[in-house]
């Protein structure tokens, strides 16, 4: 091959590998960029939802030990989601060993979560302040799903 | 211009090649994760502060 050939050759191969790293940097752009939009969705649901439980006590729709049990698993969310965060505030991409530290926090929050609707609000009696609890929740529960799916289980 | 050169020059243009076409393809690219990530801190130790002050008004009566 000739040094002309040799140096064409060279460019497709810079171009090529080049081309790979846009299209890899991307993707992780991306998959960041829901795992941050869903810990941030995950904080606004959980605002609505404590602002939720201090008018439903107030207006006595909920008792004080509702609003404990309630609490309990918005305090198990803030903490961890907390953790979360704090690991996707250093990234500049998505490594293996961040990936394993997020799911090792979000998979055991989700079955919380999941668990906080089937048990922790069953005892709620007023079906409005159980139905607004549930729907606040499951938001909860969706963002969580995403930011699971995103980290690949 | 040597095979070697040509790849440093490329080492150092790569990186800044890659930050344009994000930038081009994702106009609120790693900016919009920052500020994300940002907001949801803030929120988050608001949230607890909120959370801790419901909590303690509810809690039971210490025996």
């Amino acid at each position: 091959m000739s040094r002309f050939g040799r140096i064409q050759l060279l460019r497709l191969r810079i171009a090529a590998a080049l081309l790979l790293l846009v299209v890899l940097a991307a993707c992780q752009d991306a998959t960041l960029k829901k795992i941050a939009q869903a810990e941030l969705d995950v904080e606004q649901t959980q605002a609505t939802a404590i602002k939720s439980l201090d008018t439903l006590y107030s207006a006595g729709s909920i008792t004080a030990a509702d609003v404990q049990t309630v609490g309990g698993i918005l305090k198990q969310i803030n903490v961890a989601n907390g953790q979360a965060i704090a690991i996707t505030k250093n990234l500049a991409q998505l490594d293996p060993a961040s990936r394993s530290n997020l799911r090792d926090i979000i998979v055991p929050l989700l079955n919380a979560v999941n668990a906080g609707l089937t048990n922790g609000v069953i005892n709620i009696k007023d079906p409005t302040a159980r139905a607004s609890i549930s729907a606040s929740l499951s938001a909860i529960a969706v963002s969580l799903t995403i930011i699971q799916q995103q980290l690949g289980g | 211009m040597d095979p070697a050169s040509i790849i440093t020059l490329i080492s150092v243009l790569a990186p800044l090649a890659t930050n344009l076409i994000l930038m081009l393809t994702h106009p609120d690219g790693s900016q919009t994760i920052i500020a994300k990530v940002q907001a949801a801190e803030a929120l988050n130790a608001q949230n607890a502060k909120d959370l801790e002050a419901l909590l303690s008004k509810t809690a039971p009566p210490a025996k």
